[in-house]
């Protein structure tokens, strides 16, 4: 195997390395099967994922839900146990003092460190470094505090200025960062009180009034009216460019990570099928599960009514408690009926992630060297 | 021209809240002939589901059709006692699949008993007969017939989407309207859940009216299209002279939203500002608030209606 | 430091900013308007009854002696504007007299009340009640004399009771009390039917009664003997203060029977004696001539049946009597057989207990004498008269009560032994409450910490908390409530026995009623911990305490609120229910009063069951509506668009 097998590289521009990493859920099993003796079932989530951020750089984790991409954003957050694998990150400059601290896992020269190796007590810091936008601005925002009161309990939590005069001060600035302004009208107000794009600026401005250098959105748009997408968006690239950001964008909108992400990674039942840069993954697609994402985004093109165009793809998501043997996708795999001499290969042997272009990941027996 | 089989004439729905009326429907007409079928598209808020559900004549109180007509085969179906129009026209004449239909589905009876209970109830058929409909239903949407006697919790969120559509086709109704039929479902299954309404509309020559936020979608189906914003229909029109030469600023702002798969990256265009509040709706024309080429009489007097090329109409100062 | 009493402050007055507005918003509701008004009703009655009770009334409101001016179970006196007309209950006591008389060595002092009776109801009962001191003077008791004197509204004035009180005890010193209370055994009755004889000219027709003197005064006792007792069944003495004679009559038995049986024996016996044998004729005629002469007697009465005069009557029977006597005598002398002569001695001597019966008891003459009420003021005089008294004192320290316990009591009339339902009602209400709110309080304080815990951490903690849950809350609370109750009323004795028995019952209450609230709040707590906002918290760094404390708990918080006010009529209606089964605790409750009713058997009495009754409902109303509109407070879903 001559080939290249992606590994993640820990340079000093990578702001965070996912190195296979495995989120498994335990599913509950009744008092009689545990009497039974039956096996313990896991959700395998994310199941073996690497991939690199640079700094600065706008990373897409793309594809259908379930299949693990929000499960591995959490997991950047702590916000989950891991089951296997490490998250490498190189912290800013203003939590320096706990990277020292001996239990922690220096995983490079560059001062990347394992984030699961921090105890708990510990990881306090890091929160204000890895913020997250959510994806529902009417459930993330708890609808008995006021704007003022959400943007508060970050300050409160990590006890940023004591006074009431100064946490205002901070507040207004934070709202008219995301461009709520006057401040004085909205930080009184309720959630339900705005609409959801305005909701949305209050996520954003949640996430980014810690200052954070590393921001994990969710979706950020996909709840939102299209006539107002763009906006929200060009304000987080506008912030970013500002405040130096790193963003990990969660999307299942192959057509917006195109326009936005410098890089994307599509992910299948808990895997990275396809990973390179995101306008020739969206515009020219190698993985075959990628082909028919991309097939399926619909297009604001009236001639397609008269076209009914088979998808390339087949049969349903099987469940990520059972995933299928070999490459999870080949059951819905059209591309195998069309090579039936691989048809052995793809059902028992997990195809590994490799470059077939330079910075272009693909994980397919069609795009290896046997 | 085929004679048109629903004609919408100034129509009227309202809620009457506490807060005020909310003009949710406010003067809307269209036309839609057999076999044709209609996008409606516009921001969550605009008044295309309460459009929706005044043509099948199911507005949820306060909300009453507050004048205008809907012509339907001939007759005007505003006029019919409630008991006519639910034995006459509701699922034999219109039919509806709603938004989030997956959870329309009753859980404690398998897909073949819900399907069946409809032949049962509109048609005097027997459980044996209707179970034989059933089946012949779900094949028609993709389903393997042995279904019949799945519950709907045995089934992903496509099948049940597709048994829904099912159950709206049952009654061979002339027209079907379809609210957001695939929000919620991943874009591979809503491509799917898209080709089988194309087939159903070719084979089947049923008229759909698609309820849609997404222009990409509505593209995909409708011959016709409607743009609703602030209760009003705003442009209105052939599909292929919308999408392709669209006239209103608000249309034109909505399909610069639309990230595209090819091409050039263009920075992407937003319409600024939030939906109007329709209790106190704006004066003058309703997007004026929002509009980029918004002059003094926008502000003032309403639009009319203009056809700016044949089958196309706009309602905006700009071409009047 | 500074800091921290401002962010208390802040925070104190942002509690009271929300306790406000939930005011504010139950205010805006119908029902809670009600729940409000109807809540400020129930505590300001208990806020009195709290500042007003006392220790001794918990222990003595069941006891005869505490009620003893109390008519015995009468309805409230509003009735009386229903058209029940009804009399008036008057317990006046004095401490001053309203009058002093000094008249030599003598010192008299004066108490009076007008009663004033203006309908026919009549009064229950009547007496007089006082402690008045021993004076001394020369080293010699001086001992009040009481005379009690009612002028009625017919001008009578009666003496009803003379009362010399005697020092009960032998270390009476100066100034001690001496305890008099009147009562109907020592009531002057015969004054009072002397003057109604007297006053209502209470007399026999001369028709009827004729004219010997003595059988007229023998009629008048029989009459006289009539009223005392028609008085004393019927108005237990006492009360024929209040009354005057409505009508009487007299009747003369007009049966002959008797008669004809006297008239068959002598002739029967008149028959026998003409043919017996004997020597001497002359005897023999005079014998005969004297049973003729009887028999004239009876049959002029016979003849005369319907005209004769009760004098007329006896005295013709006298006659007859000692002509048959008479007859005896001449009977032996002329040796008339015996038998014969034996009868005659009986046939005499039953006309002579005829006659003895007809003049002392009401056989012949029968008096039929009834009542009514006499309306009008009465005036009440106590006098207390001390004798050999040269230097009386001003003011003589004395109480003294005239008690008319009249046909109704009060706003909401009494029960048995004359306990004022209105204040057992009133003094229930702080115990209603505080047995309800301890209740509700405690056991949502329980439900909601545990609930939280349960829901927040789940795992083994979840698991035990709510296998437990599951037992409490499928074992059956009322039995469990009996057998400890019962336990408890044996168990705790002293004076604290009944509070102990009540923190019993919430005991069991609580230990009970906090698994319905853990359910729900573990369901709560379950649901918001999957909010997206929880996790956003948590991606912000918050603790769980944080999460718990601002987060989980503020939405908890409502809906306990509603648990709780709903929870409160639950603890109230079981005391009540307990008291009724008989499991009673002592303290004056609503259930209480239901209670002695049931063990009364007067359930009939509707004063008596209606207002505890009502109490309750319109406690468990007001808490009912409390609870609906602070759920839709707390369910937003339920406002009205």
């Amino acid at each position: 195997m001559g080939e290249n097998i992606y590994k993640p590289v820990y340079s000093k521009d990578t702001k965070l390395v996912v190195s296979d990493l495995k989120v498994y859920f335990p599913i509950r099993r009744s008092f009689i099967d545990v009497l039974r003796g039956k096996p313990r079932l896991y959700v395998k989530a994310v199941d073996g994922v690497s991939f690199d951020v640079k700094e600065g750089e706008v990373f897409a984790l793309a594809g259908e839900s379930g299949c693990g991409k929000t499960t591995t954003g959490k997991s950047i957050l702590r916000l989950n146990e891991i089951t296997e694998g490490s998250i490498g990150y190189l912290p800013s400059k203003k939590i320096e003092n706990v990277v020292k601290l001996p239990m922690v896992k220096k995983l490079s020269e560059h001062g990347h460190i394992d984030l699961y190796s921090i105890p708990d007590k510990y990881f306090k810091p890091f929160r204000q470094d890895i913020q997250m936008i959510w994806q529902d601005p009417f459930g993330s925002l708890n609808p008995r505090r006021t704007i003022f009161e959400i943007l508060e309990e970050p300050l409160d939590i990590h006890g940023i200025s004591s006074t009431k005069e100064e946490r205002t001060e901070i507040i207004a600035k934070a709202l008219e960062e995301v461009k709520l302004t006057p401040p004085e009208e909205f930080m009184w107000r309720y959630p339900h009180m705005l609409s959801g794009g305005q909701r949305q600026r209050v996520v954003i401005s949640r996430a980014l009034i810690l200052k954070p250098s590393l921001v994990i959105a969710d979706e950020p748009v996909s709840m939102l009216d299209v006539s107002i997408r763009a906006e929200i968006l060009q304000l987080m690239m506008d912030l970013k460019k500002r405040l130096g950001l790193t963003y990990i964008f969660i999307t299942h909108d192959l057509a917006l990570a195109r326009y936005i992400s410098n890089r994307i990674a599509v992910m299948y039942l808990g895997k990275i099928v396809e990973m390179g840069d995101a306008r020739k993954v969206v515009e020219d697609p190698y993985h075959p599960y990628t082909k028919a994402l991309v097939e399926a985004i619909p297009e604001p093109d009236p001639q397609r009514r008269f076209i009914i165009k088979e998808l390339p793809i087949k049969g349903e998501v099987p469940s990520p408690i059972n995933v299928p043997s070999g490459c999870r996708f080949h059951p819905r795999c059209i591309a195998l009926d069309k090579h039936p001499e691989l048809a052995e290969l793809c059902k028992t042997k997990e195809p590994p992630l490799i470059e077939v272009a330079p910075g272009r990941y693909v994980a397919c027996w069609l795009y290896a060297k046997k | 021209m085929s004679e048109p089989l629903l004609q919408v004439r100034n129509l009227k729905t309202y809620f009457y809240t506490l807060k005020g009326v909310v003009k949710a429907v406010d003067d809307v007409s269209f036309e839609l002939n057999r076999g044709e079928s209609l996008g409606i598209a516009g921001e969550s808020g605009c008044g295309k589901s309460t459009l929706a559900f005044s043509l099948i004549r199911l507005v949820p109180p306060p909300g009453k059709i507050a004048g205008g007509s809907i012509i339907f085969q001939g007759r005007d179906i505003t006029k019919l006692s409630e008991e006519e129009f639910r034995r006459e026209v509701r699922w034999q004449g219109i039919s509806m699949v709603f938004q989030g239909a997956m959870n329309v589905l009753n859980p404690v009876y398998t897909v073949g008993d819900q399907i069946a209970e409809l032949f049962m109830v509109h048609k005097g058929y027997t459980k044996q007969e209707g179970l034989k409909e059933a089946e012949r239903l779900l094949q028609m949407v993709g389903i393997d017939p042995r279904r019949v006697k799945s519950y709907p919790f045995e089934l992903s969120g496509g099948m049940k989407q597709r048994v829904v559509i099912a159950m709206a086709l049952a009654l061979s109704p002339p027209l079907v309207i379809a609210d957001e039929p695939t929000t919620a479902l991943d874009v591979v299954v809503q491509a799917q859940i898209m080709n089988l309404l194309k087939k159903l509309k070719q084979e089947l020559k049923t008229s759909i009216i698609l309820i849609s936020h997404d222009l990409s979608l509505i593209a995909e189906l409708a011959d016709k299209v409607a743009i609703m914003y602030g209760g009003k229909i705003v442009e209105y029109g052939q599909s292929d002279l919308v999408y392709n030469n669209p006239q209103h600023p608000y249309t034109k702002g909505l399909l610069g939203s639309i990230p595209r798969l090819r091409g050039e990256i263009k920075d992407l265009t937003w319409i600024p500002g939030t939906p109007p509040d329709l209790i106190n709706p704006p004066p003058g024309c309703r997007f004026h608030p929002r509009c980029p080429y918004a002059m003094d009489k926008c502000k003032k007097e309403e639009p009319p209606i203009i056809e700016v090329e044949k089958g196309h109409y706009v309602a905006c100062w700009l071409y009047a | 430091m500074s800091m921290a009493t401002g962010k208390s402050n802040s925070r104190i007055s942002k509690i009271f900013g929300s306790i406000k507005t939930a005011f504010k918003e139950i205010w805006r509701q119908t029902p809670g308007k009600a729940a409000l008004i109807l809540l400020l009703v129930l505590v300001s009655m208990a806020v009195v009854a709290v500042v007003t009770i006392t220790p001794e009334f918990l222990v003595k409101w069941e006891s005869a002696t505490y009620w003893e001016d109390n008519p015995v179970v009468v309805p409230p006196c509003w009735v009386n504007t229903l058209g029940f007309k009804t009399s008036k209950t008057t317990q006046v006591y004095f401490t001053q007299p309203s009058s002093t008389d000094v008249n030599g060595s003598i010192v008299k002092y004066t108490y009076t009340h007008t009663y004033v009776l203006d309908v026919n109801d009549l009064p229950k009962d009547l007496y007089v009640k006082g402690e008045m001191p021993l004076l001394c003077e020369n080293g010699g008791f001086k001992i009040p004399a009481i005379m009690i004197t009612v002028e009625r509204p017919d001008g009578i004035i009666i003496h009803a009771w003379n009362v010399a009180v005697q020092p009960g005890s032998q270390n009476a010193t100066c100034g001690s009390k001496l305890t008099v209370k009147t009562s109907k055994e020592t009531f002057n009755l015969a004054e009072v039917i002397n003057y109604l004889v007297e006053k209502y000219n209470i007399t026999i027709p001369q028709e009827i009664v004729g004219t010997n003197e003595t059988y007229v005064q023998s009629a008048m006792s029989i009459l006289r003997t009539a009223i005392r007792t028609e008085l004393e069944n019927k108005y237990m003495s006492t009360l024929s203060l209040f009354v005057k004679p409505a009508n009487y009559r007299i009747t003369l038995s007009r049966d002959t029977k008797i008669l004809e049986g006297y008239k068959n024996q002598i002739t029967g016996l008149k028959n026998r004696i003409m043919n017996v044998e004997i020597d001497n004729q002359v005897f023999k005629d005079r014998i005969i001539q004297s049973l003729d002469r009887a028999l004239n007697n009876i049959s002029w009465i016979i003849n005369n049946i319907n005209t004769v005069t009760y004098s007329d009557y006896l005295t013709a029977m006298s006659y007859a009597s000692a002509e048959i006597e008479n007859a005896n005598k001449l009977g032996l002398a002329a040796g008339l057989p015996e038998d014969i002569r034996s009868e005659l001695q009986v046939l005499s001597s039953g006309i002579k207990k005829f006659i003895e019966s007809a003049t002392s008891t009401p056989s012949l003459i029968i008096p039929e004498i009834t009542f009514e009420t006499l309306q009008g003021s009465y005036r009440v005089e106590v006098a207390v008269a001390y004798y050999g008294i040269s230097n009386p004192p001003q003011s003589l320290d004395a109480n003294v009560g005239i008690i008319v316990k009249g046909g109704c009591h009060g706003i909401l009339g009494t029960a048995d032994k004359g306990i004022d339902i209105a204040t057992v009602v009133l003094y229930g209400t702080p115990i209603a409450l505080s047995i309800g709110f301890v209740t509700a309080v405690t056991s949502v304080f329980i439900g909601v910490i545990v609930g939280i815990i349960s829901g927040y951490y789940g795992g083994l903690i979840d698991e035990i908390i709510q296998r437990i849950v599951d037992v409490i809350g499928n074992i059956p609370t009322l039995p469990i409530l009996i057998i400890v109750g019962s336990v408890a009323q044996k168990t705790f004795t002293g004076e604290a026995k009944s509070l102990y028995i009540i923190l019993t019952y919430i005991g069991v209450l609580v230990i009970f009623g906090w698994g319905g609230v853990s359910i729900t709040v573990r369901a709560m707590t379950l649901s918001i911990k999957e909010e997206p906002y929880i996790e956003a918290a948590k991606a912000l760094g918050a603790s769980n305490t944080r999460i718990i404390f601002k987060h989980i708990f503020p939405q908890v918080l409502m809906y306990a609120a509603a648990v709780l006010v709903f929870n409160v009529p639950g603890a109230i209606l079981t005391e009540a229910g307990l008291s009724v089964l008989g499991l009673r605790h002592g303290w004056p409750t609503w259930g209480s009063l239901l209670a002695s009713a049931r063990a009364e058997n007067r359930f009939d009495v509707w004063w008596w069951i209606l207002p505890p009754g009502i109490m309750i409902s319109l406690t468990s109303l007001t808490f009912v509506l409390l609870g609906l509109a602070i759920e839709r407070i707390v369910e937003p879903r339920l406002r009205t668009l």
